[in-house]
């Protein structure tokens, strides 16, 4: 084994600059590629605690945003599932539902201890959302319902505490002091309890906050009255809250009957309701935990640069066989079979591919920290995950021998003679 | 040319492997390059609003107890020095907006967006009106027929002309609600152009509601922009309030903070993808220029001048380049059907970006072979005369 490595080492000092450039294409080729293809493939749903038993619950109304995205049924089932708080508060049924979450996203000012407020995203939300869609805390707990306390995410927690246990610190909101009740513990995955997130969510309040805190709501759907959600919250049209429930196989059937009395019952409303129903968890989560599409470009133009430079490596193989045909010439006519010479440029293929793969491993590990920071504000936060990093130290040695297959076959397949001819 | 032509295709089917690599490399580089800068552009367009002046209109967000400050704050802002217009706005600007809805009339339905503000809130956007009126505060009490501003874009889907469209009264099915157009706005939008209905934009007539939360916009004379930031944070600031004044400009740099990020990463790609295609190109120049060194002989020995042979291997790899640009195109045109219109509407290919990307190899290819053209240049006509 070491007379072979020493043997691939000193072939390829020969040609230094070319080796240089095989190795350097193709890592730079495999990193791109599995960063964007990490990129799709970490973009999944954080699971809830019980998928088949979790609602939200949905009222199809007159188009709103809907009429300016006319062919995405995916952006219609979001907006479906933003309810006005009076709708949500009607239609959350606790005779008929094990547990029931309501949330709503806002953006609030807020600072802990003394320092100056800033615009944070929030989120309100009832406590059993926590258990529902099964959040792990780092530091604490979920808070109190309607209790004067908050939950940060592990990034908040970082930007104001330096990432240390925050519990019981104070944050302020206006003129008011909110006890830490708990750090959420980072997960890589997409949090499905809502969407149109613009920014991920540092501060959870709970639910009842919402009045009280009066922050400016930024519906899915048109409005008649843009201020009535503040005067008169009873009537207001505002859609900006989802309610999610967990029903049991047998009070599905009920629940769907009182939200149809409930269309029923308020035919009058504009925008007009349409209908009703409890959209399964399955159904939203394939909505909601797709990647942005731009990803899925980026996906693609990932996989054609390695598709370049693994033709790159076709033809920098091609003239590093050339320049060694002097010494393929006298392995064959020292009497070394064709099937020796092309298993020989294949494993030196290999080696390369292997330093390649290294090396991308290592670019990978400083590009996925490295695109967190440039690209921020997304629905998670990439790692470098197992499935990366062997992705990396296999497609090395797998594209170089495949880029090679074809040049070492040709060169194989040369008399001694024409390949000492060809020095 | 037809000479040159044959010669070049002869060389291909001598070295048809060597060839076909590099094609394909410069098919498969002009699609990523093509899609980078599509993308690239794409990312650039959210940085700007149409008919926004976005260093004369500032963004203010206020956000304290006081749920009744919204006339005082606005009394303030108006009396710093060079201000033009001041008004509370319904939505942050970029970040919030009303949802679309659609709008009916003369017989047409078109989609819009919409903002809602006091009656200054057209001019504090530093949108301009082309015909008709501006709206006033006292409008936001209308309850019949709400007076309401369309763009000129708005007034040509609905009515084919602005001027046509002042006094016209069209209608939300959705909300049930008629509207009187009272005056027509020329460029404007509150969402960047990335959005393929974002110059439909209705502008109503509100009053602010008791919240926590307002936001203004201001428009600020050139006079007065320099010290502004500064002021209306001095007016506004109260002990346990937030106060954030900047420049539309930077709200929209605030807001889409991926821009830099992805432009940076996009020109990694490009890069990557160009100098990959530079080192192919030297590499096949100089294996050409090497194999026929005896071929170069002959054709000097028989007349060929020194520009004569750079021009040979240059429009050779000018050839080479195109064909690989040829099925880049097809290549970019099927990826575009099969996933950029379905994945991402907005990033649809444009022609121009594919000419881009074609000009960027056809001088990449170029600069890569003029040293081994160069180089074939050199060789004396004697070089014939030896043996291989």
């Amino acid at each position: 084994m070491l007379p072979a490595l020493r043997q691939i080492t000193r072939g390829l000092r020969r040609n230094r600059g070319l080796t240089a450039v095989m190795v350097l294409g193709l890592a730079a080729g495999i990193t791109l590629w599995q960063l964007s293809s990490l990129t799709v493939r970490q973009q999944v749903a954080a699971p809830p605690r019980d998928p088949p038993s979790l609602f939200a619950v949905g009222l199809v109304r007159q188009p709103g945003v809907k009429a300016t995205l006319p062919d995405q049924p995916a952006i219609h089932l979001l907006v479906d599932t933003l309810l006005s708080p009076r709708d949500a508060a009607a239609l959350a049924l606790p005779a008929l539902a094990s547990r029931i979450g309501m949330t709503a996203a806002a953006r609030l000012a807020a600072a802990p201890g003394q320092r100056d407020p800033e615009d944070v995203q929030a989120r309100f939300l009832n406590r059993s959302l926590f258990e529902m869609f099964a959040r792990t805390f780092r530091y604490g707990g979920p808070f109190v319902d309607g209790a004067a306390e908050v939950v940060l995410d592990d990034r908040q927690n970082r930007e104001w505490f330096g990432g240390r246990d925050s519990v019981g610190e104070t944050v302020r909101i206006g003129g008011r002091r909110f006890r830490i009740a708990g750090v959420l513990a980072l997960e890589p995955r997409i949090l499905t309890w809502d969407t149109f997130i613009q920014r991920p969510e540092g501060l959870l309040l709970p639910m009842e906050w919402l009045g009280p805190l009066r922050p400016w709501p930024n519906p899915a759907g048109p409005s008649d009255d843009v201020g009535r959600i503040f005067r008169d919250p009873a009537s207001a049209e505002d859609t900006y809250v989802r309610l999610w429930v967990e029903v049991p196989q047998e009070a599905r059937e009920p629940y769907q009957r009182a939200l149809d009395a409930y269309v029923a019952a308020n035919g009058q409303r504009r925008p007009a309701i349409l209908s009703a129903r409890l959209v399964p968890h399955p159904e939203w989560d394939a909505a909601t935990s797709r990647p942005e599409g731009i990803y899925a470009i980026f996906r693609a133009m990932g996989i054609l640069i390695l598709a370049g430079c693994a033709l790159n490596l076709v033809r920098i193989a091609m003239v590093l066989f050339a320049a060694g045909s002097l010494e393929l010439g006298i392995r064959r006519a020292m009497g070394e079979s064709r099937r020796q010479v092309l298993g020989r440029q294949l494993r030196d293929a290999a080696a390369v591919g292997a330093v390649a793969g290294v090396i991308g491993l290592f670019l990978l590990a400083a590009s996925v920290p490295l695109f967190n920071s440039l690209i921020p504000w997304r629905p998670v936060t990439f790692l470098l995950d197992a499935r990366a990093a062997m992705a990396c130290l296999g497609a090395g040695p797998a594209v170089a021998v495949l880029a090679a297959l074809y040049p070492a076959w040709r060169f194989s397949r040369l008399a001694p003679a024409t390949l000492l001819r060809r020095q | 040319m037809s000479g040159a032509l044959k010669r070049v295709l002869g060389a291909m089917r001598h070295n048809s492997a060597a060839f076909a690599f590099l094609i394909a490399q410069i098919a498969f580089g002009s699609a990523v390059v093509t899609y980078a800068l599509v993308l690239a552009v794409l990312f650039e367009r959210q940085r700007g609003l149409a008919g926004v002046d976005l260093d004369a209109t500032f963004s203010i967000a206020v956000e304290g107890d006081d749920l009744a400050a919204a006339p005082r704050d606005l009394a303030a802002l108006q009396r710093l020095p060079g201000v033009r217009a001041a008004a509370w706005s319904a939505r942050a600007p970029i970040v919030q907006r009303l949802g679309g809805d659609f709008l009916t009339g003369n017989g047409r339905k078109v989609p819009t967006w919409s903002a809602y503000g006091t009656g200054a809130l057209a001019a504090a956007s530093g949108f301009q009106l082309v015909a008709g009126r501006a709206l006033a505060d006292d409008d936001a009490s209308a309850n019949a027929v709400r007076p309401i501003l369309i763009t000129a874009a708005l007034a040509r889907a609905l009515f084919d002309s602005s001027t046509a469209a002042v006094g016209q009264v069209v209608e939300s099915p959705a909300l049930g609600l008629r509207y009187r157009i009272v005056g027509v706005l020329g460029e404007a939008s509150v969402v960047p152009s990335t959005d393929p209905n974002s110059a439909n934009l209705t502008v109503h007539a509100a009053l602010p509601p008791p919240a926590r939360h307002a936001e203004y916009l201001v428009n600020v004379g050139p006079e007065g922009r320099a010290g502004f930031a500064r002021a209306a944070s001095a007016a506004l600031r109260r002990p346990e309030r937030f106060v954030r004044v900047e420049p539309i400009r930077d709200t929209l740099i605030r807001e889409f903070p991926q821009r830099n990020g992805t432009l940076f990463i996009f020109a990694v790609m490009i890069t990557l993808v160009l100098g990959v295609v530079l080192l192919g190109v030297t590499g096949m120049s100089s294996f050409l220029v090497a194999e026929r060194l005896r071929e170069i002989g002959v054709r000097r020995a028989l007349g060929a001048r020194r520009v004569d042979i750079r021009i040979w291997f240059l429009f050779e790899n000018f050839a080479v380049t195109t064909l690989g640009l040829a099925i880049g195109a097809a290549l970019t045109w099927l990826l575009n059907r099969t996933l950029v219109t379905r994945a991402l509407p907005a990033a649809a290919l444009d022609i121009r970006y594919l000419l881009l990307a074609m000009i960027l190899f056809w001088v990449t290819g170029l600069l890569a072979a003029s040293r081994p053209a160069a180089r074939a240049a050199r060789v004396a006509p004697a070089v014939a005369s030896r043996t291989a």
